[in-house]
This record gives C-alpha cells, structure tokens and sequence, in this order.
C-alpha cells in the first residue's frame, strides 16, 4: 500500500482517494465526486499528457495535472 | 392568484433542455435574466386548463457556483416563493449520486419539487436495483423515470398537478442545516458538501445504479486517444463541411429561383417606370434574396454542430487538445467557443464562460471572430462562385476553397492568440474541471427546436438589416444631386415602356452613393476595390450578411437583362475602363478582407458585455480591421 498523489497514476491504474488537499478548488473537487474512500481510476491523458481524465463514481472527469495533484490516492503497490 | 412559475434545474448536461422542448414545443422565447446577460429560456405549457410558465435555469453542481450562469440558479432557490413555484429537478439515471447532490441542497430550502430521473433508456434493466415507487415513498415527492425518447410526457404533467395540489416538499434531508452560502468560507462549504453526500448516499444505499459503460468506454479508447483521436476530430471537421456544401446546394438554386420568378412576376404586373416599382423590384427583392438564398446552408450548420455537441462529444475534444490550446494561451475549453464561431459568433462567445482562467478567456473572446461564421457563408459562395472554376470540378473545388479560408481563420486565430498570450499579464487563477458526459444519441427532435429558432432569429436579424439597408441604398442609388438629375432626365426621352439601361447607368454613376463612394475610393483602390464595392463593405459594416444583397442592389440598377440572378450581374459587371469588376486579385482580396474584418455591430456589443471593458471590444475591432485591410492589400498586389 502506498499514498500517491492522483496525477502519478499510471494509465488504467486505480486506487482509493485518501484526501483532498484544502485550498480553493477543495469545494469544487468534493462536488464532482472526489472524496475520501472513493475509487479513482486514470483512464486517458490527453495530447502532451498534461490533462488526464479520471473516472470516479459513475463520471469521467478531465482535470489538469495541478488539480490532480491535489487529490491523494492510496494505491496497492 | 399568481401563475405558477416551474423551474428546471439541474446539474449540466443532463437533458434540462430537451425536457423542455418537449414540454412546451415551440412555445419558447428567449431573454435575459434581470440584471445579467445570462440567457433565459422561458416557455408556457398548458396541463389541465391551467396555463404555467416554465424556465429553464442554468445547469449547476451545487448550490456553491461561482460563475454569473451557476449563481443565477442559486439565487432563484433561494428566492423562490414556496406557494406558487415548482422545481423540476433532472438528474442524469447513469450518475445518480453525484446529480442528487444539488437535489439534496435544494431540498433543504423546502421548495415543492418533482425528481426527473433522466436517460432511464440508457441504463440496462437488470441493473437497476430500486424501484422509482420505492424513492418516491423515501423522498415523499413524485419521482419519475424518464426518457427524451419516449414521446408522452404525461407523467410529468400529472407530477405537476400533484405536486401543487398537495405542496409536496421533501423532507428526507431535514437533518442538514441549512448553509450560509458565503463562499468566502470554503471550510464550511466544503463541510457542508460532504455532509449531503452522506445523506444522499445514505439514501442510494440501496438505490444505487450500476450501468453498463460498456459503448462509452469503447469509443473513448478511439475518440480519447491521443494520436488517433486528433485524425479523428480533423476527420469529423472536414466531414461536417463536405456535408454542408454538398446538401445545402440544392435548396440554394430552388430558392434562387423562386426569387427570381417573384421578381420577373412583379415587374410584369407593376408599371415599368414608377419609382415604387423600381424599389420593389431592384431594392428589396435583390437585397432579401440575397439573405434567403443562404437560409439552407446556415440550418444545416445549426444542425451539425449542435448535433455534435449533443452527442456528448465536444468535451472529449476538449479534453484531448487542452494541451495543445495551453500552449498558445488558450484552454481546452476555448474549443468549444471556437467550433462554435463556425456557426455564429455572438452565442460562441458567451459560452466561453465556463473557463475560469481571466486570461485564457479573454484571449478566447478576442479569437473567436476569426472562426469563420455563418454570416461570412454568404459572401464567401457568391465570391468563390465569381472565380468561375472549371465547371467539372466546381464542387471539390469550391470546398477546397472554403477549407483553406477556415483553416487560414484558425491559423491566424492561433497567430493573434499567441501575441496576445505574451502580451497579456499572465494569471494563475482558475482551473480546469471538465466532466464527459456518457455519449448519447442525439435528440432529432432537440435538434430541429434548436436550429428553427436560431435561423428564425437570424433571419429575422438579418432580414430587418437588410431590408432597411436596401431601401437605403436604394435611395442612394437612384437619387443624386436634384441639378445633375432633371439634366439626365431631360436628356433621355421619356418612355413609359421600357427601363433604359443607359440611364439607369447614368443615374448611378452620378448618385449620391457615387460621391460617397468616390470619396473613399483612394482608400480602397489599393486593395482592389471600386467606388461600388467599396459602398457594399459600407452597407454591411453592421452585419457582413447584407454584402450580397447590396451588391445585388447597387449592380441591379444597372442591369439590362432580365436576369435577376446575382451571381450573372457580378459576373458582367465592368468598371469604367471596361475589364471585369471581380478580377481573381479583387475576388482574392474581398476574401481575405472578409475573413478578418469585424463587420457585425452584435459581436462588437457582446464582447463589450463579455470583456466587461469597452476597451477589449475596441482593440478586437481595431486588430481585425488592421488584419483585414493589410492582408487584402497584399493579395490584390500580390495577385494583380
């Protein structure tokens, strides 16, 4: 088991979101489903691979790599 | 006693708007939200004998938007007077849990509602492990599953009338405190958040849908990737237009022809040489066939793009070039404005609001001009037409053309966004968060809502435009100073039978639009242009749409056929040396002059709203009118 942070996933791999780094875009990230004990899965990274796409609940959700960031992920190694 | 208002609400992209198609048909018109520039649908539907009018308020998350569009939806929860107002909340069946977020904080306002649980098709049977009857009795509201492709909407109908006649409210979220929507304190939003996730999944505990993705996640593999997924949306790019040309040409020539048969039927049943007539016949007709002719082409833009922005596509494309766009100062976001200039700038322009960037908004306002719109259509055909390419190969040509004036307008988009990206100060706030919705198959019936009423509306824009522009330049035309005019008067007998080209042609070379345009003449003969067309490019600096019509105005009064057809006077038109008006440089010229010039007063008033600053809609104004006049000086004395 390890904590890493969602935008190191590898394509495909998936772990449970432990955290969400308080700050600004905390509210806003909750609201789209990333929370603590949720499945979060990298599904596809775009052109340049700086914006990646994750699935959590039932969504897919692009973010860029500073917004995964702030999501932790536990991860079985 | 006071109408019942119903409101839709709901988080983005769940089908709000074809729940509101159906429910009011084409009894729809649009304004704006008091005080805002946030579009507001408002329609009227009849249940039982009552008559109810219905809104469609701007998707939202939750109750914490900071955006005008999400705080609009917020401030009406807040407000909304629980004796007479419904809410009709639509939640999307394949992500009920997150859709039920907003629901639960809405209900906290104990507002009546009715729960719509949207795209109950898409999801497979087998999965659905709870029974609507089940949540309507745990929420104590009327829930109905629903589906845009069944065609009865009775169910929401009887929902209303129960709803209003029992007040029904939901308590089942009474337990969460009602939040102070200060903002400022994102701990306790945050918290507060939270909280209603864990009643709403207390309640999906056994409710919770588990559908199959099975063709989303097939087709994102292809659409989603990298390499294959760019080929791809050039591919569906180039597709679209080939599409548009080659379907949208023959209802042009029907409706060419139909105006022209009006106008030989009228100037046989008016008398020859009233001054009525004469604008009848050589202003307002010309000038409105000049817009009508282009009624299929513009419909079936709509119909494309927004066929491709239903099917839940566009954010995928998003998604994918938000690298690429980052690098020269845009968002991924900003793909959406753009793909949307293709059709009309002004609705392309206020959808950038989703980007939350300042900067990369700005920048995207300050392009999407350059995505060649609907309005250019027009212009564009009559001019490519004029170069009378080999018949044979007319239409891969005239497709090729158009390709190369879009591309050159989204180089030239990537150009300006650059300089404009090192300009700017940089600003690091802002995110990007961007939800792909399951793909769907597009609604027909949406479809063909959405693309009546934009043409409609455009029409009946450019149509006003037009026929006010025809009379006056009509005017300008026919009438000069009185002096030179009773000379040419008594210097032609006068014949009540015929129309006399001569002076006809006489009259025009000594109008007033003839001093005008000899005035800007030193202005526009370095790009090509003679005194009549300059008069044209003045006529549609409100709206680069009327260019045709006046051409077709300006050169009717000296037509001698019987020919009514644009295209055939242009192509005849000599200037006063006697070669041919429209040579390839002056054709080439006005193309790229129409590319770039910021000929439309709406854009102009949209990007002052939207900027915020009348500075921005200047200096977009002053760039494209500097692009515009030097590139076409450079073609025509490249090509002369």
């Amino acid at each position: 088991m390890n904590n890493i942070k969602a935008h190191h996933l590898k394509k495909l791999q998936a772990g449970i979101i432990t955290a969400i780094e308080a700050g600004e875009l905390q509210l806003k990230l909750i609201e789209m489903g990333f929370m603590d004990g949720q499945l979060i899965k990298l599904l596809h990274k775009s052109i340049g691979g700086k914006t990646l796409c994750f699935e959590v609940g039932n969504a897919y959700i692009g973010l860029r790599k500073k917004e995964a960031a702030l999501i932790s992920v536990l991860i079985q190694e | 006693m006071k109408k019942t208002n119903l409101y839709l609400i709901g988080n983005p992209n769940v089908g709000k708007s074809s729940i509101f198609n159906k429910l009011t048909g084409l009894k729809q018109s649009v304004g704006n939200f008091a005080g805002t520039t946030v579009e507001k649908k408002i329609g009227k539907v009849t249940i039982g004998e009552e008559n109810y009018q219905i809104i469609d308020l701007p998707g939202t998350y939750s109750i914490f938007g900071n955006t005008e569009d999400e705080k609009i939806t917020t401030k009406q929860i807040i407000n909304t007077e629980q004796e007479t107002d419904i809410f009709l909340y639509v939640a999307d069946a394949n992500s009920l849990f997150r859709n039920l977020l907003l629901f639960s904080q809405i209900c906290n306002y104990g507002v009546p509602i009715v729960l719509i649980i949207n795209q109950w098709d898409t999801i497979n049977e087998q999965n659905i492990k709870f029974s609507v009857d089940e949540l309507s009795s745990q929420l104590g509201i009327e829930v109905i599953a629903f589906s845009t492709k069944s065609k009865s909407i009775k169910a929401i109908e009887q929902a209303i009338l129960n709803t209003k006649k029992e007040k029904k409210t939901c308590e089942y979220f009474n337990n969460l405190k009602q939040p102070n929507l200060n903002i400022e304190n994102r701990k306790i939003a945050a918290n507060y958040t939270l909280d209603c996730y864990q009643s709403v999944g207390k309640l999906m505990q056994n409710n919770e849908v588990t559908q199959s993705k099975k063709f989303t996640e097939m087709a994102d593999k292809i659409l989603m990737h990298p390499l294959w997924g760019l080929i791809i949306f050039v591919g569906v790019l180039f597709i679209l237009f080939q599409t548009l040309f080659s379907l949208s040409s023959f209802p042009m020539d029907a409706i060419e022809n139909f105006f022209n048969t009006l106008s030989i039927a009228t100037s046989d049943f008016l008398p020859k040489n009233s001054l009525w007539s004469k604008l009848i016949i050589k202003g307002i007709i010309p000038g409105l066939s000049g817009v009508f002719v282009f009624t299929p082409i513009i419909a079936l833009l709509y119909i494309l793009l927004s066929g491709l922005e239903e099917t839940g596509y566009m954010s995928r494309v998003s998604f994918l070039l938000d690298g690429l766009m980052r690098k020269i100062g845009l968002n991924g976001k900003s793909i959406i404005p753009m793909v949307g200039g293709f059709a009309c700038a002004i609705p392309a322009m206020m959808s950038a609001r989703t980007i939350s960037n300042k900067k990369d908004r700005l920048i995207t306002l300050l392009i999407t001009p350059l995505m060649s719109c609907s309005a250019r259509l027009p212009v564009y055909t009559i001019l490519i037409s004029l170069l009378a390419l080999k018949s044979t190969y007319l239409a891969s040509y005239q497709t090729l053309i158009f390709l190369v004036l879009y591309l050159s307008g989204i180089l030239f988009a990537i150009i300006v966004a650059l300089i404009f990206k090192s300009i700017l100060p940089a600003d690091k706030s802002g995110f990007f968060i961007l939800e792909m919705p399951q793909y769907k198959k597009p609604s027909i019936r949406n479809i063909m809502q959405t693309t009546v009423n934009k043409t409609v509306e455009f029409l009946k824009k450019a149509g006003i435009i037009i026929f006010i522009v025809s009379i006056g330049l009509w005017v300008l035309t026919n009438f000069g100073p009185p002096k030179k005019m009773a000379a040419i008067e008594s210097s032609f007998p006068l014949n009540n039978e015929e129309i006399n080209p001569k002076k006809d042609s006489t009259i025009l070379s000594n109008s007033y639009a003839a001093i005008l345009g000899k005035k800007i003449e030193p202005v526009i003969k370095p790009i090509g242009y003679d005194w009549k067309i300059g008069i044209a490019i003045i006529a549609s600096f409100a709206a680069r749409e009327v260019f045709v019509g006046s051409l077709s105005t300006i050169y009717a009064s000296q037509s001698s056929s019987d020919n009514h057809q644009v295209l055939h006077k242009l192509k005849n038109a000599t200037s006063e040396n006697g070669l041919p008006t429209f040579s390839i440089a002056t054709i080439c010229s006005l193309l790229v002059f129409y590319m770039f010039a910021l000929q439309c007063f709406s854009t102009i008033a949209v990007m002052r709203r939207e900027s915020g600053k009348i500075k921005w809609a200047l200096i977009q104004f002053l760039y494209l009118g500097v692009l515009a006049y030097g590139s076409a000086f450079l073609v025509y004395q490249l090509l002369k």
